[in-house]
């Protein structure tokens, strides 16, 4: 008992003394698309056509579902994910389009309890804006995802990018994003046992 | 033994700090606490989910009434009531260093669909995204961003507003049969 007395007493102490003090904070790349369009509410949202959006190659089959069980499942893991700005419909097709957090906050962390240093730690979101195009023909739904890194080139300096994403990082994203999706077309006619409303 | 043991308590907690401080991505679980099914037709919860949104001086981002989707941002502390103390975790947030601060919004997804067997039924999805609302924290200036811990910290944030979400839902849905 003797031993844990300190660590009992001293805890809080240091809890509370290494609390930190946010004292300085930025957005890195205020000047970009991505910027602007938080600022007016994504109302100028320009999405992509279908040919820019398949030349990402990024695409995955699902067959024997629907495009509406597609539709459906995209439709709730993306609202999970982001802010749908744009969607449309149409009988053999669909586009989502959504927006997300910045993509690199820095912040300035003053931790005075420690040798008075200051800690920069930057808060990171792993993907831009994502437009998702669903394409039904017989019996497969392909889905496209485009990742819009175009809005964070520079508004004032052409071509210069702000804030570039990692290619792999984006790659593990679509890979998990697909198999998500998988799992939410699928997930009632492989597991119908878990669900309360059986068979329906 | 006494002084690693106080070595781990400098550092244990400066790891636990240093762990919390990493953002929280919007959820990833399956949304069932987001989800409500309304005795009421589609078209009516459709109307009734823009009244609310309207009353709680929201903002409409996006909305298709035949694909029944709806994004908006509503004032938080409206929506979570007053300084948004709900929320709040215990302990690590009374400090006075700590102001609290109302956060400015909270963007909601909503998602209004038919069962397939039809009727006068709908289900709703209301699943809000707060990592935009640590878009507006950081805007906002400065002396907001502290607000950060909020969005960082708290565990059930998003079920709550959804709860909310429903709740106001219910109580228009009530106030149009009278």
């Amino acid at each position: 008992m003797k031993r844990v007395t300190p660590i009992l007493v001293l805890l809080p102490v240091l809890l509370l003394g290494c609390m930190p003090t946010i004292d300085e904070s930025k957005w890195v790349g205020a000047e970009t698309g991505v910027h602007q369009l938080f600022a007016k509410d994504c109302q100028d949202f320009v999405v992509p056509d279908a040919a820019t959006i398949k030349s990402a190659n990024v695409s995955k089959s699902y067959p024997y579902a629907t495009l509406d069980q597609v539709w459906d499942a995209a439709v709730i893991l993306l609202m999970q994910e982001s802010i749908i700005v744009h969607a449309e419909r149409s009988q053999k097709s669909g586009l989502l389009a959504t927006f997300t957090g910045p993509p690199f906050i820095s912040a300035t962390v003053d931790m005075p309890h420690i040798g008075s240093k200051k800690l920069v730690r930057n808060f990171t979101y792993s993907r831009p804006p994502l437009v998702a195009l669903l394409e039904e023909s017989t019996n497969v739904v392909a889905v496209y995802l485009y990742w819009m890194q175009g809005l964070y080139e520079s508004q004032t300096e052409p071509r210069k990018v702000i804030v570039e994403f990692p290619e792999d990082i984006l790659e593990k994203e679509g890979k998990e994003l697909f198999d998500r999706l998988s799992t939410q077309i699928y997930a009632r006619q492989k597991w119908n046992y878990l669900y309360s409303d059986k068979g329906k | 033994m006494n002084n690693v043991r106080l070595i781990c308590c400098i550092i244990w907690p400066c790891l636990f700090w240093a762990e919390g401080c990493e953002p929280k991505l919007a959820t990833s679980e399956h949304p069932a606490v987001m989800q409500k099914v309304f005795l009421a037709s589609p078209e009516r919860v459709w109307q009734c989910s823009l009244n609310l949104i309207q009353r709680q001086n929201g903002t409409i981002l996006m909305e298709d009434k035949s694909l029944g989707l709806i994004t908006c941002k509503i004032p938080d502390s409206l929506i979570a009531g007053p300084q948004s103390q709900s929320h709040f975790g215990e302990g690590w947030f009374k400090s006075p260093d700590w102001k609290v601060y109302p956060q400015p919004y909270i963007y909601l997804n909503i998602y209004i669909k038919q069962p397939s067997e039809g009727g006068s039924v709908a289900i709703v999805y209301a699943i809000p995204y707060d990592a935009l609302s640590d878009f507006s924290y950081a805007n906002a200036g400065p002396e907001k961003v502290v607000a950060f811990k909020d969005v960082i910290f708290r565990k059930n944030y998003e079920s709550e507003v959804s709860s909310m979400f429903f709740e106001g839902l219910r109580t228009i849905l009530k106030e149009a049969e009278l």
